[in-house]
Formats: structure tokens, sequence, C-alpha cells
């Protein structure tokens, strides 16, 4: 079975932010939200948010990653009431707008925060893994554009792919919520 | 290294906050009302209650649909192929929709007694009144309850994910249920009606009112229950509860909620209208009065639950 993730390298991410500049390009463009500073309001697909860790002077500023899980057992396919939100047979969570009556209920239950309201579409929106670029034999945008190779997407289920050989190394993102996210990081050293 | 990521949801907000009012208060004003058609054989207080309950439904659901971003594709919660028949959202989809439709046969019975020719028609809808009562007294107390589990098993937001929602919403639908006959029945009829009436109206007036002080006062222990686990509960609980208690919603909480939504009511009702065994219309007034300020809290006290909500997106 393919089951398709990502592995975040936070030990080589400098937060350019050019995962999510790929990410409006090639999917919102209308919504120019190139946000690589925590302080601007979020509300596209996938953010950085920066967190200084540490006490004066040894500060580390890290860039974390905000975006879509693509849950084994995610709570957003639970609560939409037609069926909407799906998972695809590779793992990819995706919304069928033919069904969503944008009721913003999977909002309000994704833990993640992953989705937000998308005013031209009217209702929720997503990383769909450049499902488009995927099916095409492409690769998603966000990893496309990363300039260091911190975002390493690809088949969870290949033993010989790179992403499931770092994913043995790195931790679920939010693993404690138990609904087996397909994000994984590999923590700052 | 635990990172979270506060998100105060921002997209559930008064139109939903008065679509989960009106469906409680709609709710609970029906098996009120059979209760006393049952007991008494009342029939005013009947039509009275599935009139309301019926109108409030449909203002509910008007809301409900101005809230859809994709309204086009309503007809999705009937006809959609991979329909999720375990989502609150569908649950309460079917529960609205057929306490909407019984409600209003359930009043059309009632109606059916008026002197009007188009009412006089639906006579064979008196038998109904039975069943139906029955059946929407189920549905409207399931449609307060759903109100709740909605918000509960909303997982993101950790402040509505708490047991005694439900409860909550419960026992505000019902101190609802039983103030809006005296905030929009009883003026309307103590207008219109002879002696006769005025004596059953002391009565109900009295029960209703005293059953509401003692909602009141469990909806007040309920609520700073739930305030109290949530502010020893998860960040995200600790935060939500303190934007209603310390927060920019403390002034809707303390004010809206619970001094005029709770509070002054109940001191009407205790320091007055409750000492009060005849109707005057000046007790009509002031009953009144207190009734509108519960409902006033209890679209307060839903808006202010919402716009707590605060989703913990972990980064790490």
């Amino acid at each position: 079975m393919v089951r398709y993730g990502f592995v975040i390298d936070l030990r080589s991410c400098i937060g350019c932010g050019a995962c999510v500049a790929a990410c409006s390009e090639e999917n919102t463009p209308q919504l120019k939200t190139i946000s690589p500073d925590a302080e601007v309001p979020l509300g596209g697909r996938r953010d950085i948010i920066i967190v200084e860790k540490g006490l004066f002077p040894a500060i580390a500023r890290i860039p974390l990653h905000h975006t879509c899980m693509h849950c084994e057992d995610a709570p957003c396919t639970h609560v939409c009431p037609t069926g909407a939100t799906f998972k695809t047979e590779d793992g990819i969570v995706l919304i069928d707008y033919a069904l969503c009556i944008g009721c913003k209920y999977c909002v309000e239950a994704c833990p993640y925060n992953a989705r937000y309201v998308n005013e031209a579409l009217g209702g929720p929106d997503k990383c769909t893994m450049c499902v488009h670029r995927v099916r095409k034999g492409l690769r998603p945008a966000c990893e496309t554009a990363c300039p260091t190779g911190s975002i390493i997407w690809g088949d969870l289920d290949d033993p010989n792919s790179e992403a499931s050989r770092k994913a043995a190394r790195a931790i679920p993102i939010g693993a404690q919520l138990g609904t087996k996210p397909k994000v994984f990081v590999i923590p700052p050293a | 290294m635990e990172q979270m990521l506060m998100v105060r949801q921002e997209f559930w907000g008064w139109l939903i906050a008065g679509y989960l009012f009106l469906g409680g208060t709609a709710g609970l004003v029906v098996p009120i009302s059979y209760y006393y058609y049952r007991r008494d054989g009342n029939k005013v207080l009947g039509a009275a209650g599935g009139l309301l309950a019926f109108i409030a439904m449909v203002a509910g659901l008007a809301l409900l649909l101005l809230d859809l971003g994709r309204p086009q594709n309503v007809l999705a919660l009937f006809t959609s192929p991979r329909l999720n028949l375990t989502s609150w959202m569908t649950i309460g989809t079917y529960i609205i929709s057929a306490y909407t439709i019984v409600a209003g046969v359930y009043a059309a019975g009632f109606l059916s007694w008026l002197r009007i020719p188009v009412f006089r028609m639906m006579g064979f809808l008196r038998r109904l009144i039975g069943p139906t009562g029955i059946l929407a007294s189920v549905l409207g107390v399931s449609t307060a309850l759903y109100t709740g589990f909605l918000l509960a098993a909303a997982r993101g937001v950790e402040f509505w994910n708490q047991p005694l929602m439900p409860v909550l919403f419960l026992a505000s639908a019902l101190s609802c249920g039983l103030c809006a006959y005296c905030a929009i029945v009883a003026p309307i009829l103590f207008k219109v009606k002879s002696r006769e009436f005025l004596e059953a109206a002391v009565k109900i007036r009295l029960e209703l009112q005293r059953l509401d002080t003692y909602t009141l006062g469990f909806e007040l222990i309920l609520l700073f229950a739930m305030i109290d686990i949530a502010l020893g509960g998860t960040p995200a609980q600790r935060e939500s509860a303190s934007l209603l208690v310390a927060g920019d919603l403390a002034p809707i909480f303390w004010v809206g909620v619970i001094l005029v939504g709770i509070i002054i009511p109940m001191m009407i009702m205790f320091g007055y209208t409750l000492r009060r065994h005849e109707e005057s219309a000046k007790i009509v007034l002031v009953s009144a009065v207190a009734g509108w300020l519960v409902l006033i809290g209890s679209l307060l006290l839903r808006y202010a639950i919402l716009s707590a909500g605060i989703i913990p997106a972990p980064l790490l």
C-alpha cells in the first residue's frame, strides 16, 4: 500500500518561508499569505511559526511547520456530515467541493487547526499534498521549493524511500493526540 | 519540547450562537405546552407552544443556512452518497428537520379550534395532537441536547470537549422554554383573554417561574463547575476559561450571562413575581421583563462559549 507523508528536518530548516510561498503560488494565489513570522495572521494551507527556545544569550530561533497532518484517523473525516472530507487510498485527506456545504464543523474538529475558511470557496480549505501534481508524477510544491532539502515527501510504506527512512528516526507531530499523523519532524539538535 | 499554537476559533459566531439558542428554546417549548395540555386540557398553551416552537425553529434554520458557506450544496445533507450518519451535524439535521415539521403539525391541530375558515379545515389534525405532542416532546429535548453534543464532539476546541456541555445546554434550554411563556405568550394572552384565562394564568405562571428559579440555580452551578474544571484542565481549556472570567469575554460573561441572564431574573422572581398570587398588567410586565432577561442571557451564554473556543495546535 502506498501511504504518503512528509518528514520535516528541523536540523537543516532555515525558516525562509519558500515552502509557504510556493504553496500559496501553486494552490491559493488569491490569498497571498506568505507569513514566515508568527506575527502575521494565519490563513493558508501551510505556515512557518518561528519560536524562540532557551534563555538569553543561548537562544535558538526554531522554525516550526503548521499544516495538515493527513491523519490516518482524521477527526475532520469523522465530523463531516456529507462525507465531503474523505481520505484517498494513498492516505491523502481531501475535500470534495461537490458535497461540501460549508458548515465549518471540520475546522472546529481539527486539533491541528490545519483548516481555514477560504472565502473564495465559501468553505474549508487545507493542504492537498499537491494531489494534482502527485497524480502527474510530480512532487508537492513545498518540497520542490525548499532550498535546504528539509521537506521530504514520499511513500512511508516503501522501505527504500527517503521519507520512510527518515521517518524511522523522526517523531510524528502531536502524536499524543492519537490521530496517527503522517507528518514527522526531526527535532533540531 | 512541546510547542503549541493557540488559535481562537472565529468561524462559529453570532449566527451559530443564535441558532443554538433558538433550537434550545424551541426544543423545550413543546414539551412544556404538551404537559399543560395533558394535565389541564389547556388548548391555549398548547397552540402557543406549538406555534412558538415552529416559528423559532424556522428562524433558527434560517440562521443555520445563512452561516453555511456553500448553501448551494445543502441538499447533500440528505442525498450525499457518502453520508456520514455518525456526525452530530447529520444527526442534528435530521432531528431539527423532523422537529420543525412535527411541531408545525402539533400547532396546526390546536389552531383548528380557532374560528378562522382556513384553520377550521384542519380539524382532522386534532386527532394527531396526542401522537405529535409525544413525538415533538422527544424530538424537542433531543434538539436541545444535540446542540451541546455538537460542540462537545468538535475535537479541536478542548473547552467544548466537556461532558457537562450537553447538560448545560439542556438546562439553559429548559430555562428558556419556561421563560418563553412569561416573555412572549402571557403578555399577548393577557391582552385578549377573559377572567377564566387569568385564573389559570396565575397558577401556570407560578409553576413555570418556580421551576425556572431551580433551573437557573442549577445552570449557575453547572456553569461554574465547567469553568472551574476548565481552569484546572489543559492549557487551552485554561485559556478559554480565562477569556470568560477575566479576558475580553468577561463583560459578556459576568454582566450578560451571570448578572442579566441569571441573577437579576432570579431576584425579580423570588422578590416580586413569585409572591404575587394574582395577575395584573404590572405583574405580567415584570414577569415578561424577567423572561426576556433570561432569554438574552442564554443567547449571550452561547456566544460566549463559542467565542471562548481555542484550538491548541501542536507544532512539534
